[in-house]
């Protein structure tokens, strides 16, 4: 229990001093409704993320794991692919981010259609993507040759489609991968691959299915936004950005209360129906399985609530403030230096990125660590904060001039980087855009747009997610090339 | 098995294996602690630890996060690596990980007789609980468990491709008097006399440090 505590620690704590430094710093000084709520929010935190952690542990990851179960045992590969297939397209579905960049697609280019149109596309994409990542675990093919034809059409689509799509449709990456998915897909994916391990050294071979299924969405996006070119006369809808200070404390509360309990309830169903379905059908588990997973469902949805409301309540407009603060300084390497600390931490509090550093531990025994990973991603992500920022501080600076060196890079570096790097990497491009990047990052990118001259926070504000999710792959990519270099440097020290 | 590093050359030969289960993450640190002492080798797998906890384990948490470390080590040294252990990793404390002995076939004397022994099952994956749960009922307390694969034969054909069974192995330090009891528990409640079931080995392990035992619950 000890560990638990400093781990949770060390994980909000970096986030809440940095604020309350810069705060006492007075380069922005958030007033006292904002501070209680920043401080209420950052305690909310450290309750919600271990008890979270321990009821994913508990339920999600077991029922992923014995959902691949009933997979393999089909022995069908049509069952396979189809499961596959079903449960990428609900677990997609019933992320909310993806509601919420559907619609700003809708309005983007066919205002006319329903959202929920591109949340078929969206999740069909998805789908199709995760059957294929099951399909390249269970045939073995390798993850190199797969991930570069992913990027490389994305690299080619991309040079193909509007600018205003091109933030909007990579944001998906990071959309379509939330707390709850992480963990369900990861488990189903090491499942499989467990399951159908032929040599001892395949361990390599399990990571990956996030970033494919990610991937796929984004491509399917981008065809759409490519199809639909010419019938962009949508204005992009402003996100609510009503300030809630007019509310009181308790007020707000409630409200944020209420949102994240739909989230998370709409997160959590499909995994718990498909479950139970394939339970009573197929699996038939132990009385002692059944407690376990339904206590843990509990336990996972009260973590999650009170984490997610502690960041709704308490970090995003604190953040907002401080982007608001900064700008209005004038000076140019505030924003930025303070982002680039920003984006460092707020990958420390992602409880996504916690969750695939114990799985990535947990399956290579140890030899890749769980801090050696945090440290990469944060890096990638402070980079990418770095990137957004002056992207919206240089109004001549487009997403492309940034995105296609990126891509172009991370196509290059799936040829040299080991194997077990490349699953990893696509994987921890999701995981770094979650909830931290979605409700800390991107409020303080839009204060700062918002009183930029020359920065439209509407258009700059998309971009963000994407490269807080495409230059941890490029961070990660670098890393496994590290690794590669001392290994072999390693080796010939042995036979000299 | 990783995290291997080159055997340091040591003038004696290997006798002994230490094998040593401590809290996630300490693993590191015990095996250069041994390796200082003079283990010609040292190896780290992760596990995953019971508590004996009744409450915890009504709610299915009675998990823990364990590193296992084997090492390989001359006799003349057991000694001095028990001190450090004892020292620096407080395992002569209940609750700091364990630690023991297994003589290796080179050990020139019979192995001493002590009250302990240590115990591996292999079964099929899924089934590890129902084996410690088992151990439970009869008072044994503090098994370890290790997700492992393989099996006598690849008999396992998936998608027209042999493949590698999941096995889950049991890892257990115990007193001796039960264990002939253990074993035919083993075969009456989980069949593991017939083929494919299960597999049950006990053998003697000549000195132990941090085990949790009733007596010192008691003090």
């Amino acid at each position: 229990m000890n560990e638990k505590l400093k781990e949770t620690l060390l994980s909000i704590m970096p986030i809440t001093v940095m604020v309350l430094l810069i705060h006492f710093s007075t380069y922005a000084a958030l007033d006292s409704v904002l501070l209680t709520r920043f401080i209420i929010g950052a305690v909310m935190m450290m309750i919600g993320l271990p008890i979270f952690l321990q009821g994913v542990d508990m339920s999600i990851e077991r029922m992923g794991e014995q959902m691949s179960g009933a997979l393999v045992k089909s022995n069908k590969m049509i069952i396979v692919l189809i499961g596959g297939f079903i449960l990428g397209f609900l677990v997609n579905a019933a992320e909310p981010d993806v509601h919420i960049f559907s619609r700003q697609f809708a309005a983007l280019t066919a205002p006319e259609l329903s959202h929920w149109i591109f949340v078929l596309i969206m999740s069909t994409g998805f789908g199709l993507a995760v059957a294929a990542g099951l399909l390249r675990i269970i045939r073995n093919i390798k993850m190199r040759y797969f991930m570069a034809i992913f990027f490389g059409l994305l690299f080619v689509l991309t040079l193909f489609t509007g600018e205003e799509f091109i933030g909007v449709a990579f944001d998906t990456y990071g959309a379509t991968t939330g707390a709850i998915a992480t963990p369900f897909l990861l488990a189903l994916a090491i499942g499989v691959s467990s399951k159908t391990r032929r040599s001892t050294d395949e361990a390599a071979e399990s990571f990956g299915i996030l970033g494919i299924g990610s991937a796929g969405a984004v491509l399917a996006i981008l065809v759409q936004g490519v199809l639909l070119k010419d019938s962009n006369v949508g204005a992009i809808p402003d996100l609510a950005e009503v300030s809630s200070r007019t509310l009181s404390h308790g007020a707000f509360f409630l409200q944020t209360l209420r949102e994240t309990v739909g989230e998370v309830s709409l997160g959590l169903s499909p995994i718990l129906l498909s479950y139970a379905i394939v339970a009573i059908l197929w699996i038939k588990p132990k009385k002692r399985d059944i407690r376990r997973i339904g206590i843990g469902a509990i336990i996972t949805f009260l973590g999650l609530v009170i984490f997610l409301t502690g960041v709704y309540f308490g970090f995003l407009e604190a953040s907002r403030e401080v982007g608001t603060q900064l700008a209005l300084r004038g000076e140019m390497w505030l924003p930025l230096a303070v982002g680039a600390l920003f984006g460092l931490v707020s990958v420390f509090a992602e409880p996504s990125v916690a969750i695939l550093n114990t799985q990535i531990e947990e399956e290579t025994s140890g030899s890749i660590r769980g801090k050696t990973v945090l440290w990469t991603l944060a890096i990638g992500v402070s980079l990418a904060v770095t990137i957004s920022i002056l992207r919206i501080l240089i109004p001549e600076f487009r997403i492309t001039h940034a995105l296609l060196p990126v891509l172009g890079l991370v196509i290059a570096l799936c040829f040299v980087a080991p194997d077990i790097f490349i699953g990893i990497a696509v994987d921890a491009g999701g995981v770094a855009s979650g909830t931290m990047a979605a409700a800390f990052i991107l409020p303080y990118a839009q204060g700062i747009a918002k009183n930029t001259v020359g920065a439209d926070p509407l258009i700059d504000g998309f971009g963000v997610i994407t490269f807080i999710s495409m230059i941890p792959i490029l961070s990660m990519l670098v890393l496994g090339f590290i690794y590669r270099v001392k290994a072999r440097k390693a080796e010939q020290n042995q036979s000299a | 098995m990783n995290k291997e590093q080159k055997p340091t050359v040591t003038e004696k030969p290997s006798d002994m294996l230490l094998a040593c289960v401590v809290t996630r993450g300490k693993g590191s640190q015990l095996m250069n602690l041994l390796r200082r002492e003079g283990a010609s080798y040292a190896v780290s797998t992760f596990a995953e630890g019971t508590i004996p906890s009744h409450i915890l384990n009504m709610l299915g948490i009675a998990k823990t996060k364990k590193e296992l470390v084997f090492a390989f080590i001359n006799r003349e040294i057991e000694e001095t690596c028990y001190q450090s252990l004892a020292h620096e990793m407080k395992l002569d404390q209940t609750g700091h990980g364990v630690a023991f002995s297994i003589p290796l076939c080179n050990h020139p004397e019979p192995p001493a007789e002590t009250k302990l022994a240590a115990t591996f099952i292999i079964v099929d994956k899924g089934r590890g609980e129902d084996v410690l749960d088992l151990l439970d009922e009869l008072g044994l307390r503090g098994g370890t468990l290790i997700s492992a694969f393989g099996g006598a034969s690849m008999t396992d054909i998936r998608f027209n491709l042999p493949i590698q069974p999941e096995k889950e192995l049991i890892f257990m330090v115990a007193p001796k008097e039960p264990l002939p009891n253990m074993l035919k528990t083993l075969d009456e409640k989980l069949s593991f006399s017939e083929p494919h079931q299960g597999i049950a080995i006990t053998f003697a392990i000549t000195r132990a440090i941090g085990l949790y035992s009733e007596e010192k619950k008691g003090k």
